[in-house]
């Protein structure tokens, strides 16, 4: 595979990165709401970050996307 | 979602006030938030000198930044713990920040002053370092404080950080604590400055927030001495409550707040001058100069209680 068709095949996923590490979901789309579930995190200790900005729960992830989830207090 | 106030698009909803926000008005709410705090529970007079204690966390440097935003002549006083490598860089979040701003900052280093940091001095003396650094930063800064002429200390306890004390210590029954825990610590006596806590009605998550929106570069690393603390079970309930039941957190506290006459506050009763330092305490020496003394080799007796909460 060259280095493009890799490069494609990223891009079309959905990138988080939370705690210092990255997660891959294979999803067309993904509210935030869906993915803090997803990630068991309570809504309350969190915010998500897209390019910068914050987001809403409401808001939808799209493929290529990469979110960062940020806690209010570390994980140990 | 859009802005309850001006139908641009939101960037945070706020359950327990039923509202969504902007940037921009999410950063004026939390200045209402502290300015209203601030009046209701009288935490500070016009043109007062008001130190803040700063240690390059998020809280410490949101409440400096908002201070200053509300035009009160603020300082910073940043206590260098000696631990290795995170007092580091948590000194250089606090310098950098102080450096852009060009606001006064004080630094006060346990290495530079005493020869040893709290988990050299704790390890010395066999006891646990959280306690001993509350010990220790609370008589640095009272004595800080009140030396240099302020009259108002102001901590970046939030929202969380003042539900949680409050959780443990009603789970405990600790009345002594529940009389002092408050936005307001008045000055009880010459020696002592108020202490105040701006951000006591505004959630972590807001801090957090507002720091992510004003592009405040905190210091995001825990202390490595914090793992398994107690506080942080009690964050976690609460905001499991808050899910469920958005609001509870701001109901829990305030109305602890309406009804804490009924605890009897004696932390005023019995205070003398330490023998050896000439500073407040409640007995001969007061606990700050016994860990010196004790570290530096003398048989002085150690008390093992837990320091104050609250």
């Amino acid at each position: 595979m060259t280095g493009g068709g890799l490069h494609a095949i990223i891009s079309l996923m959905i990138r988080v990165m939370i705690d210092g590490k990255e997660h891959q979901l294979d999803k067309k789309k993904m509210r935030i709401e869906a993915l803090l579930r997803r990630l068991r995190i309570n809504p309350e200790t969190a915010l998500a970050l897209r390019q910068g900005e914050l987001l809403t729960e409401d808001e939808d992830l799209r493929e290529g996307d990469t979110c960062i989830i940020v806690r209010t207090i570390a994980e140990q | 979602m859009k802005c309850k106030k001006c139908g641009n698009k939101a960037v945070i909803r706020l359950r327990a006030h039923h509202i969504s926000l902007c940037c921009e008005d999410f950063l004026s709410f939390v200045l209402n938030r502290v300015q209203q705090t601030i009046k209701r529970y009288k935490l500070f007079v016009p043109k007062e000198r008001i130190v803040v204690a700063v240690s390059g966390g998020k809280d410490s440097l949101a409440l400096f930044d908002i201070l200053q935003r509300l035009g009160y002549p603020v300082e910073g006083f940043h206590l260098d713990l000696g631990i290795d490598g995170f007092s580091q860089r948590a000194r250089e979040a606090v310098e950098a920040f102080f450096v852009e701003r060009e606001a006064p900052l004080h630094l006060y280093s346990l290495n530079e002053n005493i020869g040893a940091g709290v988990p050299k001095i704790a390890s010395q003396l066999r006891r646990s370092p959280c306690s001993l650094c509350g010990l220790m930063r609370r008589y640095i800064m009272n004595r800080f404080a009140w030396e240099k002429g302020f009259s108002a200390l102001a901590t970046g306890h939030n929202l969380d950080d003042e539900g949680a004390a409050l959780l443990g210590n009603v789970t405990r029954w600790q009345i002594g604590y529940l009389a002092r825990q408050a936005p307001l610590l008045p000055a009880f006596h010459p020696r002592l400055v108020k202490k105040a806590k701006p951000l006591a009605l505004v959630s972590e998550r807001e801090v957090l927030a507002y720091c992510i929106l004003r592009a405040i570069a905190y210091h995001e690393e825990q202390c490595p001495h914090a793992k398994g603390a107690t506080s942080r079970s009690h964050k976690e309930a609460l905001n499991l409550l808050e899910y469920y039941s958005p609001g509870s957190k701001i109901r829990f506290y305030q109305e602890f707040l309406k009804h804490q006459g009924i605890f009897p506050d004696s932390a005023s009763q019995g205070l003398q001058e330490c023998a050896v330092c000439g500073f407040l305490t409640t007995r001969e020496r007061c606990q700050f100069c016994e860990v010196l003394e004790h570290y530096k080799g003398s048989p002085l007796p150690m008390r093992r209680s837990e320091a104050g909460k609250g």
